[in-house]
């Protein structure tokens, strides 16, 4: 699981870096175009120019205050001032301040706005050269509240906010003010500047000389990290108006909005962004159109760290300042009221930038373990993390190319060559120690570590006891977001009650899960019989329940504490929401194996809603009892859910264990482990399986489908998908155009039928009688449920029978495509491919153009699984239920309605008044009355003659009792039977039988009957009978489904001269007519619509993961051969290979194919 | 054992995505090498041309240069290579740069080196071309170069629906025909930001006003437009317009917040001894900050009868109200300093406080 997460945030990482890399190139060539006409230096001078207000707070600058108050004293625009805030310096600063500029006491009457430390004074200056200048001192508390108190000091309509230290260019003032006046229809709250690093640089009298890459190699890779964080993120924010951050280095404001909302917070460490987002958060309350915007020029230089010390207390505090504000702000996240800010911008935030350092960190540690303990291998680990860094290098040489294009501050080759040096470099040493300070970050959230120095004059814990005059953002802001007082022991303590209350919820969530599991079990054995399960598989149920739970549980912490991070109450509702679904989900999905014996994985989506609905509504498992327990379960669930848990109490260390055990199990995937043990019996072992984990896994993988892959350089890589060995046929096939029909070949020629025939005047007719559900598990001699088919039996005795014969897939949307074309599954089955079928050849469709006529029969709608469409394409006449008149057949009974058709007796009644024709025909009949629900119109008749053939079969009171729990079933069966002898007796009395081939055989095995094995569910009979039969034989070699067509049709090319193609795309290469136990095909099995893992070759089956051995009675044993294993693979994903090319040009033979058979 | 989603991004993925990233890098560095060797290549080339520029340059700014037949054999070299685009475009943006920092004859020498050079020709194809940054840089040269026959091309675009172009062809009328450029005020359809105010008060400042404006006025203080009302409200405050006092006081009734509050600046410039009454009517009616733009209006223009109005201020509930009433009064009255005095002592701290401000204040203005 915890893969898909990292992939599914990679991959929206990757889109979101390209999306950014694009909107920043349109933001920056619309800016650059629009602003290359403006002459900032004329107008720059002008006395129209609106007024701003300078803030630069200042603690401790006392060596380079002067220089600094000079340089932002001269800046180059006609109406400013300049406020510098003496945050309580313990320095000189204000002595030098006063000294150099002539300062005396204003005695400055501060109406407080926006509540701040105590002012101590405001000093003007007596020189009227310094006007511009005021000079606050103030008791320390921190640079938010420091710029707080000069904004209620500022006398000008617009706000600029500046580290004193910062570097600004002449004309930075005009250009950051521009945005505000150019909008008319929308209110610019803010504009931001690209900060550029200074280190290096050669700066005189407070002015920026030349600029130069730093030197020092920290410096160096931030001056990379600003460039793509300005040139590109910012950028792209900009042109989405979804900026959340403006440097708190160079930012200008409006003033009137920036009180409004209550000035910068203190009690962040992220004010810069915290006030943004207010801002943005205030304007959309008011629902008045803003926009916060940003300008891509270098104006603005800062000396950033060149130690790495100071670098990770910087990245710890940016860390901490990005959680607060999105703590605080926890409302905005998906919340459309917000539009892009809480759509867009915060949840970028949070992924992206809060969680990146996370999602890195325990990514890498997580590929690293796996390495280390071999789940991947080495290469595998290197090739992705090689594929990662590439991304990076990617995005930083774009930012490089971008700022070469646009600003190109470092003009000389040999700075852009060590900018790129610093882009390949910054992964092994720059970006480790971020991310790992990030990672302290989060740790100095919990442990209640305040990181560095400065943190001790924000002064948390006093408050201002100067009474506020006018309103404080606390009075403005809605009352869930009131400023608190963000205390690191009230995160710790609330991650603590979190962790309990999820751990109280989930130990909730266990017992009703195992209750369930409970009642699974005894509902089985209770239908099935104690006896027949050993301890084991209870114990192995349990052991593979609890690694499940554990592991999805492991899933549901993570959701949870994310949510809990936004808001504890709906984490809570998700967690409650979700674990209920489990359990209904677990208790639905038991009940369903219960009933049909077989589990229920991706093949769910491989129906359509109708189909599913008819299946569910003539299975009569909806009724009002059932829907009513149904209703009563889910508010049993959860009520308990809710309530049970209040009477849980853990405290806070086994919370955390527990957690810890449940991210582990879901990191390391521990189901895979268990499921890994496995029991002979099939049914047994399906019992075993967790079925929401079985449903989860399977459904993850119908999703997200592997690509079938082999590694040509393997030695057991067997270049198709057979063996070398030599009894394996399927080698032999001449492929002809593997890349644009990747199935196409020439006709093998061997007649294996012929030798059994008689030959009659005219071609024979086909009548191919395809049995729903037909399992060899109770048909003909050696069935170990015992024979319940008498009629079929005898049939067989006068029949060439093969009784090791399998279908091609495990439900009946297979048989039609195997039987009738041996065509490939494409992706749910051939027929699902609707329209899109590609043109192929058929037994129908050979036939007819050999003047015979073909006839599909079906009792139910030929609607399901696309038969009547695949029939339609092959030219084939259709009957379904449709075409059955009323008065003269009887529907099966319905239940809720719903009734899958006419019953087999008047299937065959129907064919028999449709044979009357002077050319030959093929007639397909498909049953349909051993389907669930299992119910027929002479139900009691057929269940005595249930029990007359146990007697027959001499079974003894214990077996007839297991039987019994299959009655409805046995008794569908002996109807079939009876059903196929009423046919035969009639049938025999017409002209046509003495010239027609009978071939009967199962669409797969009925499964509602618990299976033996994972063979046993394709396991069905093949009988071929003909009064024009030579002699009868058995054959005990396998073949399948795919191998009747070309058999048949080379019989009759042989035998009649019938025209048939010499190309063609059959799976199967004919029927194997040895006597003996041998298996020389090599082909998939599909047992349901979504899944493609089971395949034979030679006396192997490969199911999944796991590989068989396949003994001449058709038993499995599991065995381990690591070689054979991966040949059987290798020769599936060759399959896979090309049926997945099949999907990509859905052709299977060339159109001139096509048109010469016609 | 491999994991489920190894599988989903095969090998053969891998080293497709890997071999794609890596062709893309080194792209983007061929790229990036290609770039700085081609603005090498250009900063050559614009050493080369303005080497030959820079004497003639030299030679209008000194006065030493009168006309084409005269000019030495630099004329000729330059002639020889104006066959190129990418050189003609050179000499006009470097003829650009120096008649911005130009005036009287030098101006006009560089003008007339313009059209001698035939350099209008690109200029006029510029103005013609579909792509708005290269019709605005056509405008640009134009106006610059004082092409006043171009006046009508320039007309066509006051209204453009492109903010770039109309901005600048509304410039560019200003800057060649000086207050009658303000035409476009009359039909202008679209809004004038505050920037392209800025902008038309910079190009007005250097050009007479000749009784223009007056004419239109009136009708622009009553426009449609917001922002054409609010320019003429400027130009009425920046002109001293006095006697439009009556309309810009009607505009104080303006439904929009910004032009009440520009009325309010521009009374304060053109005021007479009614006007701080009338500012006093609507004072209770206004919001906050048009109050206090009030307050310190009658400041510089109140008279005695304002005083009972002051008092009541100073008596408000809000700190801001106080001291802005407080420095009215000061300003207004001498008594008023005195007053606040005794109000200081006699009250709280917050009147002693505004009392110390306002002294304060006066004597360090």
């Amino acid at each position: 699981m915890v893969q898909y997460v990292i992939f599914i945030y990679s991959i929206l990482l990757i889109i979101t870096y390209f999306a950014i890399s694009f909107f920043a190139i349109l933001e920056i060539k619309s800016y650059l175009q629009k602003n290359k006409f403006t002459n900032y230096t004329l107008l720059a001078a002008s006395k129209y120019t609106p007024s701003i207000s300078i803030l630069a707070p200042a603690y401790n600058e006392g060596q380079t205050i002067i220089e600094n108050a000079r340089s932002l004293l001269s800046l180059y625009y006609s109406n400013f001032e300049v406020i510098i805030i003496n945050d309580g310096s313990k320095d000189d600063s204000l002595q030098k301040l006063i000294q150099e500029f002539e300062l005396e006491n204003a005695n400055y009457f501060i109406n407080y706005q926006i509540n701040t430390k105590e002012v101590k004074a405001v000093y003007k200056s007596k020189n009227p050269i310094y006007k511009k200048l005021i000079v606050i001192d103030k008791v320390n508390g921190g640079k938010a509240d420091a710029l707080n108190t000069g904004i209620n000091i500022a006398s000008n309509k617009y706000l600029v906010c500046i580290d004193v230290d910062c570097v600004l260019e002449n004309d930075a003032l005009l250009k950051m003010i521009k945005p505000f006046l150019e909008q008319t229809d929308k209110r610019v709250i803010a504009t931001g500047g690209v900060v550029r690093v200074a280190n290096s640089c050669i700066i005189e009298h407070g002015r920026l000389v030349k600029v130069n890459l730093p030197t020092n190699f920290l410096a160096r890779m931030q001056s990379l990290e600003y460039i793509r964080a300005f040139i590109l993120g910012r950028m792209a924010w900009s042109h989405l108006n979804g900026l959340l951050l403006i440097s708190g280095a160079f930012g200008a404001f409006d003033k009137e909005i920036v009180i409004a909302c209550g000035g910068y917070n203190p009690n962040t460490v992220g004010e810069d962004m915290e006030l943004v987002v207010r801002m943005r958060r205030y304007m959309e309350e008011k629902k008045e159109k803003y926009v916060v915007s940003f300008i891509p020029d270098p104006l603005c230089w800062t000396e950033v760290p060149s130690s790495s010390e100071i670098l990770k207390r910087q990245r710890n505090r940016w860390l901490r300042g990005t959680f607060e504000t999105l703590k605080l702000h926890k409302k905005l996240f998906f919340n459309p009221a917000y539009h892009i800010t809480g759509l867009l911008s915060y949840p970028y935030w949070f992924l992206f930038e809060l969680c990146a350092p996370l999602v890195e960190f325990f990514g890498l540690a997580f590929f690293l373990l796996s390495a280390l303990t071999g789940l991947i291998e080495w290469n595998t680990f290197f090739t992705y993390l090689f594929l990662i860094i590439l991304l990076g290098y990617l995005y930083s040489i774009f930012a490089i190319c971008l700022e070469i294009i646009t600003y190109n501050q470092y003009r000389r080759q040999s700075d852009i060559v060590q900018l790129i040096i610093a882009a390949l470099l910054e992964p092994f040493y720059f970006h480790p120690l971020v991310v790992w300070s990030s990672i302290k970050g989060f740790g100095s959230l919990i442990t209640r570590n305040k990181g560095w120095g400065e943190m001790t004059r924000v002064g948390f814990t006093t408050q201002n006891k100067t009474q506020p005059i006018a309103q404080t953002f606390t009075e403005l802001l809605p009352v869930e977001t009131k400023r608190k007082r963000l205390s690191i022991t009230t995160i710790f303590f609330n991650l603590t009650a979190s962790a309990k209350q999820f751990i109280s919820i989930t130990i909730t969530l266990f017992l009703l899960l195992l209750a369930s599991r409970l009642v699974e079990l005894i509902q089985n054995s209770v239908h099935n019989g104690f006896s027949n399960f050993t301890v084991k598989t209870y114990t192995l149920s349990v052991i593979k329940d609890i690694s499940f739970y554990t592991q999805i549980a492991g899933a549901f912490c993570i959701l949870f504490f994310l949510l809990a991070f936004i808001h504890k109450t709906i984490a809570k509702i998700i967690l409650l929401i979700c674990a209920s679904s489990l359990v209904i989900l677990q208790l639905a999905l038991s009940q369903y194996f219960l009933r049909t014996s077989v589990l229920l994985g991706s093949d769910l989506w491989g129906y359509s809603y109708q189909e599913i609905l008819q299946t569910i509504g003539s299975s009569g498992i909806f009724n009002i009892k059932i829907i009513l327990l149904a209703v009563l379960i889910i508010t049993a669930t959860v009520t308990a859910l809710i309530f049970i848990p209040k009477l849980i109490k853990c405290n806070g260390i086994t919370s955390y264990i527990i957690v810890s055990i449940f991210l582990l199990s879901f990191l390391f995937n521990t189901s895979q482990y268990t499921n890994q043990i496995q029991l002979q019996q099939e049914f047994s072992n399906n019992l075993t399986i967790n079925k929401p984990y079985y449903f989860i896994t399977t459904s993850i993988q119908h999703f997200f489908p592997s690509t079938p892959y082999n590694d040509i350089y393997a030695d057991t890589y067997i270049g198709d998908y057979g063996s070398d060995n030599e009894k394996n046929v399927t080698t032999s096939i001449n492929y002809i155009d593997e890349k644009k029909f990747p199935f196409l070949h020439t006709m093998d020629s061997t007649d294996v039928l012929s030798n059994f025939f008689n030959s009659s005047a005219k071609p024979p007719n086909i009548v191919i009688i395809l049995v729903e559900g037909l399992g060899r598990a109770f048909s003909n001699k050696g069935a170990y449920l015992g024979s319940f088919t008498p009629f079929i039996d005898s049939l067989s005795e006068k029949s060439l029978y093969w009784e090791n014969f399998l279908s091609e897939g495990g439900r009946t949307f297979a048989v039609l495509p195997s039987v009738t074309a041996s065509l490939p599954f494409a992706k749910n089955g051939f027929c699902e491919l609707g329209n899109l079928m590609p043109q192929h050849f058929s037994l129908m469709s050979i036939l007819n153009n050999n003047n015979y006529t073909s006839n599909f029969y079906y009792g139910g709608n030929a609607d399901f699984d696309n038969m009547h469409l695949f029939m339609q394409k092959n030219k084939t006449n259709v009957h379904d239920e449709q075409s059955f008149s009323s008065s003269l057949y009887k529907k099966m009974p319905a239940t809720n309605g719903f009734t899958w058709g006419y019953g087999d007796k008047d299937l065959f009644k129907k064919i028999l008044s449709e044979t009357t024709t002077e050319l030959p025909f093929i007639d397909i009949a498909l049953t349909v009355s051993t389907h669930d629900p299992f119910i027929i119109n002479e139900e009691d008749k057929y269940l005595q003659k249930f029990e007359q053939r146990m007697n027959e079969l001499g079974l003894d009171e214990t077996q007839k009792k297991e039987h019994r729990n299959y009655e409805k079933n046995y008794a569908t069966i002996l109807y079939m039977d009876d059903a196929i002898k009423y046919f035969f007796n009639l049938y025999s009395k017409t002209k046509e039988f003495n010239n027609t081939i009978f071939i009967i055989t199962g669409d797969h095995r009925m499964p509602e009957i618990p299976m033996s094995s994972k063979i046993d569910r394709y396991h069905v009979p093949l009988i071929i009978y003909s009064p024009l039969l030579k002699r009868t034989a058995k054959f005990s070699s396998v073949s399948t489904h795919f191998d009747i067509t070309p058999s048949l049709l080379m019989l009759l090319h042989n035998t009649y001269h019938l025209k048939i193609p010499t190309t063609v795309s059959w799976m199967g290469t004919g029927l194997d007519t040895v006597r003996s136990f041998r298996n020389i095909h090599a082909y998939p099995l599909m047992q349901t619509k979504t899944e493609i893992n089971d395949f034979i070759m030679e006396d192997y089956m490969l199911s999944g993961n796991n590989l068989y051995a396949i003994s001449n009675n058709m038993d499995i044993s599991l065995i381990q051969n690591d070689s054979k294993k991966q040949q059987l693979n290798n020769a599936l994903n060759k399959f896979k290979y090309k049926n997945n090319q099949l999907l990509s040009n859905y052709k299977l033979l060339p159109d001139s194919l096509l048109k010469n058979s016609n | 054992m491999q994991y489920v989603f190894l599988k989903i991004i095969t090998p053969a993925t891998i080293n497709t995505a890997t071999i794609i990233l890596l062709s893309l890098l080194l792209i983007l560095l061929l790229f990036a090498f290609l770039i700085l060797n081609n603005s090498k290549q250009i900063f050559i080339r614009k050493k080369k041309l303005s080497t030959l520029t820079e004497n003639l340059i030299a030679g209008i700014v000194i006065g030493t240069w009168d006309n084409w037949e005269e000019d030495n054999s630099s004329i000729i070299r330059l002639k020889k290579i104006l066959h190129k685009k990418d050189a003609r475009n050179y000499v006009i943006n470097q003829l650009e740069a120096t008649i911005n920092n130009l005036s009287g004859a030098a101006k006009q020498k560089v003008q007339l080196l313009y059209n001698q050079l035939n350099l209008k020709q690109d200029s006029l194809k510029k103005i013609h071309s579909r792509k708005w940054n290269i019709k605005t840089k056509g405008i640009i040269e134009l106006y610059t170069f004082g092409q006043t026959d171009m006046i009508h091309e320039l007309y066509k675009n006051v209204d453009s629906h492109n903010e770039i172009i109309r901005m600048e062809a509304q410039i560019g009328i200003i800057n060649l025909l000086g207050f009658k450029g303000l035409n476009f005020l009359d039909s202008l359809t679209y809004p004038l930001t505050e920037w392209q105010q800025l902008k038309i008060l910079e190009q007005l400042a250097a050009h007479t006003e000749d009784g223009q404006l007056s004419d239109n006025l009136s009708k622009w203080l009553l426009s449609a437009n917001d922002s054409v009302v609010l320019i003429a409200l400027r130009f009425a405050e920046i002109f001293q317009k006095l006697h439009f006092h009556n309309e810009v006081l009607h505009c104080l009734t303006h439904t929009n917040a910004r032009i009440r509050s520009q009325a309010i600046e521009t009374l304060l410039h053109i005021a007479n001894e009614t006007t701080a009454n009338e500012l006093v009517n609507i004072y209770n009616e206004e919001i906050f900050s048009i109050k206090i733009q009030i307050l310190k209006a009658i400041s510089a223009i109140g008279n005695k009868d304002q005083f009972d109005f002051l008092l009541t201020q100073l008596s408000n509930e809000n700190d801001m109200i106080k001291l802005y009433a407080a420095r009215a009064l000061t300003h207004c009255f001498k008594t008023g300093l005195t007053i606040l005095e005794e109000k200081g002592k006699a009250l709280n701290t917050v009147y002693e406080k505004i009392y110390l401000h306002i002294k304060k204040e006066m004597l360090l203005n």
